[in-house]
């Protein structure tokens, strides 16, 4: 889930206060927005953009590869229905607290269309020096520079913070892929893993996970089969056990998620698994430079 | 959580975890309130890395707490990401403290304190 420069983006409830400040943002940086969608301002505009009454309203009329979703939460079903009937390929969906229900149905119904989710309550995509996707500080260039690694994270924060790390270290990233906060999401760890593995752009891996569920675990297999170096930081070692700690994902519960595990699987399939978030930066430059050295 | 899991890497103990989450900025009193209630915390640990969240906005609310509580334990920061110039130069100007420029520095020091 990677959204490129070219690729146009359709912004759902961009007339919301959010939807506003963020739009901007991502316009600035160059992200292809070509509208929004809000049924009760069809027809009008927005920022100097189209508003449609629906995303397949917008789509009769444009070509569209994403949609982004500044929708509150009871009213993201019906949202991401609409944008996979649009045929819209991506979808990204920022709203935190979305039914678990609701998010079964909604990744079902983009199975079947072929679209590809990321969320819900992930910070979005940004790939540095192209577009931005969500709301991460994509235009704070101490944080987020053009380069070769592939940053994926369950939390944006997190996320924002290994970034910045990398770059201090001179790094560079390909690309930053923020899964998402809870428990059931579209693109899972794994498919991030084998995403970046499979992108000529990037030649290492920073998997940033947390406690919780088993996403680290299936995602050992595609980090072992990546034929480039994955490292890895998982967050809540120090955690106690049936705490949900900050994300509706992030709960270790009867004995299964756990950092132990998700550190042992990882560790199995050879990727190196971090201390702590300052490690990265040379982490990072040191696998880059085996990898070289193995390559030349 | 990631902070819990340095201070614990480094030796030291977490007394406590507080997701204030949401529309923080306005909740940094009652919060460091409910912290400072805790006997068992000798020191404390302000660590930002904004992305969404502003840190200029937060700092602003962590001294403004600050101000009204006059806690007694010793207070380490480390402020990075969206707004962290500003909020660096405030933190100097109203309680003459610095940033620390690696969390894992931050941390090392609070632990210390604690000790």
């Amino acid at each position: 889930m990677i959204i490129g420069g070219g690729e146009t983006v359709l912004v759902q409830g961009i007339t919301g206060r959010q939807a506003t400040f963020w739009t901007g943002r991502m316009r600035e940086y160059g992200t292809a927005v070509i509208g929004g969608v809000n049924p009760k301002k069809a027809g009008e505009t927005h920022l100097g953009l189209p508003v449609w009454g629906s995303a397949v309203e917008a789509a009769r009329e444009r070509a569209i590869d994403a949609a982004v979703m500044f929708i509150p939460a009871l009213g993201v079903k019906a949202a991401a229905l609409d944008a996979v009937e649009a045929g819209i390929g991506k979808i990204v969906i920022l709203t935190e607290h979305v039914p678990v229900q609701d998010v079964m149905e909604l990744l079902a119904a983009a199975r079947l269309k072929g679209a590809r989710v990321l969320g819900p309550n992930t910070a979005g995509t940004v790939t540095p020096g192209e577009s931005f996707v969500g709301f991460m500080p994509a235009f704070n260039d101490t944080v987020f520079r053009p380069g070769r690694v592939g940053v994926l994270s369950r939390s944006g924060s997190l996320g924002t913070l290994i970034c910045l790390k990398l770059a201090e270290a001179g790094l560079g990233q390909s690309a930053f892929i923020g899964i998402g906060g809870d428990p059931i999401v579209g693109t899972t760890t794994a498919d991030a893993v084998a995403g970046l593995a499979a992108h000529d752009g990037t030649d290492a891996i920073v998997m940033v996970g947390e406690i919780g569920g088993a996403m680290e675990e299936e995602a050992a297999g595609a980090a072992a089969a990546a034929g480039k170096p994955v490292i890895a930081f998982i967050a809540g070692r120090a955690a106690p056990a049936g705490r949900r700690m900050g994300h509706a994902g992030a709960i270790v519960s009867g004995g299964r998620g756990t950092y132990d595990s998700k550190r042992a699987a990882l560790e199995a399939a050879g990727v190196r698994v971090l201390d702590t978030p300052s490690e990265v930066g040379p982490a990072v430059a040191k696998a880059l430079g085996g990898a070289r050295r193995k390559a030349g | 959580m990631t902070t819990m899991d340095v201070v614990s890497h480094y030796g030291g103990r977490a007394a406590n975890f507080l997701e204030i989450g949401g529309d923080a900025y306005t909740k940094a009193t009652p919060a460091l309130e409910l912290v400072l209630a805790n006997p068992g915390v000798r020191s404390l640990v302000v660590n930002f890395c904004g992305a969404f969240a502003r840190t200029d906005v937060m700092t602003g609310g962590v001294i403004e707490a600050f101000e009204a509580l006059s806690p007694k334990v010793p207070f380490f920061f480390c402020i990075h990401g969206t707004g962290a110039d500003e909020a660096r130069a405030m933190l100097k100007d109203r309680l003459g403290m610095e940033s620390y420029a690696l969390m894992d520095d931050a941390i090392r020091a609070a632990i210390e304190a604690a000790a």
